[in-house]
């Protein structure tokens, strides 16, 4: 989770962010919002709907470069769309290399190679159905609340992880340093994606070592910006790995296929219970990401998804058609499968199940969050664990 | 065996078609039901419910669970004009549905066929009265 709970100045008790909470996990504790490390997929509504910025953004910090003899920053094709023309963009490539970086990488061509084993691989595809597997969000999400569907993710490493992994590889043979001298940094656009990281979170398993908010960063790379002129950089990012970045760039690749995208939480929900229920037919392979446009709406850019989008097509008239060239084997991620749950439980769920919905009856069911949950059958669930008392409904005490 | 819960299917709800399924569904998912067992359920639970949107005049939907022998069962009970000939509804592609009904992608005439396709246990019996459709499945 990065999205930290909440600045107690800034609340006015609107319980907006409970009622976008798409996975309902955040409810009030002592008239402040908390968000449940458990079942929060970091989409980051909560911190979008927020009349007054009371959420932060969990990030690691750019002075932790100092922490090791060479580093690398990975830019994300979506911060690209930030800058109005070149001479931005190699200005903030320089801006890096002054804030300490020995290497700016651009991460286009990272996604180039996963676009270009992507495309086969859904035209060969025999199942049912295939899922993107690009937004940690919706990943998430599918792990959380369709379970039986996490299969059918395509197997496609995060471009950051593959960008990470062939960058500390190379440093080493270039430089001879060892493994833990050379820092890797990612910039996210999301808040899902500083869980790609060892730092700030604590994911040891990936590449990447830290992981920083863009929005952190915005004062510092601004100010630095205007102290370079940015000459030395060269500016090559490819095309196709652009359209990774986009919510139908996988459908400007394959023209002749029939993709379904969608850019929301909601409208993935939507489709994946048309999954469930084996209704979709016309489409296999389905792009989801939780934000507009896809990472180039990424909630923590400066910019809006749909100039950003604009700006995007604007680099991509003047990219190469450069594309690095990697094996299937190469881009590979292992999708880790669900345990099953235990039959033998079932009886003892059955019974909970019973319990809670006999105490959700009793509740007026208007939903209206006052207790702190966002809903009837959640504040069921909380007098059943007995955290709370059917009295403590406001409604019922308003009655009575 | 015991009764979970019991939903009202309305006649004609073409536009939320569907809903009483996903709620069973999130139900079994919540339950620990393995997720091939909980896909044949939900597009059994699925058709059927479109079945009595489409033909009957409304009824139930319940669902049991017989955790001591693992299965669970889906009871689909309405009331309406029934199915004179179930023998031919069975037969792949014969459809009845109303024009306003396939306008809404419904009535291939797969629904009972995918339902028996997917259960273990079907039974199903009709008159003039209503129709009453038995399904289970082996957890």
């Amino acid at each position: 989770m990065n999205i930290e709970s909440y600045n107690p100045l800034a609340c006015e008790h609107c319980m907006k962010c409970m009622k976008a909470c798409p996975m309902d996990a955040l409810h009030y504790v002592n008239d402040l919002p908390l968000i449940r490390k458990d079942k929060c997929i970091d989409c980051g509504k909560c911190l979008h709907v927020c009349p007054n910025n009371g959420f932060t953004i969990v990030s690691s910090k750019l002075e932790f470069n100092k922490n090791y003899k060479y580093t690398c920053v990975l830019i994300p094709v979506s911060f690209y769309t930030q800058f109005s023309d070149t001479i931005q963009m190699r200005k903030m490539e320089h801006a890096f290399h002054v804030l300490g970086f020995d290497e700016v990488v651009d991460l286009s061509l990272y996604n180039s190679a996963i676009m270009n084993n992507a495309v086969p691989f859904i035209k060969k595809y025999k199942n049912n159905y295939l899922l993107s597997s690009h937004c940690p969000s919706i990943t998430k999400m599918i792990y959380h609340k369709y379970p039986g569907l996490v299969p059918y993710l395509i197997p496609m490493e995060y471009p950051s992880e593959l960008a990470a992994r062939m960058k500390r590889k190379a440093i080493m043979e270039e430089t001879g340093l060892k493994k833990e001298e050379i820092g890797i940094f990612l910039l996210c656009e999301c808040a899902a994606k500083l869980d790609l990281a060892k730092y700030p979170n604590g994911n040891m398993e990936y590449e990447v070592d830290h992981a920083i908010a863009v929005n952190s960063i915005s004062a510092i790379l601004r100010k630095t910006m205007r102290e370079v002129d940015g000459s030395a950089e060269e500016i090559e990012l490819s095309k196709i790995g652009l359209l990774y970045d986009v919510k139908d760039g996988v459908q400007r690749m394959m023209e002749d296929y029939t993709i379904i995208n969608v850019d929301s939480i909601d409208k993935a929900t939507d489709v994946l219970e048309l999954v469930e229920f084996e209704r979709l037919q016309s489409s296999k392979y389905i792009s989801m990401s939780a934000c507009s446009n896809g990472c180039v709406g990424g909630g923590l850019l400066w910019t809006n998804p749909f100039e950003n989008r604009i700006q995007l097509e604007e680099i991509y008239k003047d990219a190469s058609d450069k594309v690095l060239d990697l094996s299937f084997e190469e881009v590979v991620r292992d999708i880790k499968p669900m345990d099953e749950q235990d039959l033998r439980k079932m009886k003892e769920k059955m019974d909970w199940f019973l319990r809670v919905k006999e105490i959700r009856e009793k509740l007026p069911g208007f939903d209206c969050g006052a207790c702190g949950f966002p809903n009837c059958l959640h504040m069921a669930e909380e007098i059943a664990k007995g955290h709370n008392q059917i009295e403590d409904c406001r409604i019922k005490a308003k009655k009575e | 065996m015991t009764l979970i819960d019991k939903y009202n299917v309305v006649a004609d709800s073409f536009t939320t078609a569907g809903k009483i399924s996903s709620k069973i569904k999130d139900i079994l998912k919540q339950l620990g039901v393995p997720s091939d067992k909980l896909r044949k359920i939900s597009v059994a639970c699925y058709e059927a419910e479109i079945n009595m949107i489409i033909h009957s005049d409304g009824g139930d939907i319940s669902l049991f669970i017989d955790d001591e022998n693992g299965m669970v069962y889906l009871h689909f009970d309405d009331v309406g004009p029934g199915i004179p000939d179930i023998e031919q509804a069975m037969v792949p592609g014969w459809s009845t549905a109303s024009e306003k009904a396939r306008e809404f992608g419904f009535g291939a005439g797969m629904g009972l066929v995918n339902i028996k396709r997917v259960s273990d246990n079907f039974d199903i019996t009709s008159s003039s009265e209503g129709t009453h459709l038995k399904v289970g499945f082996q957890l």
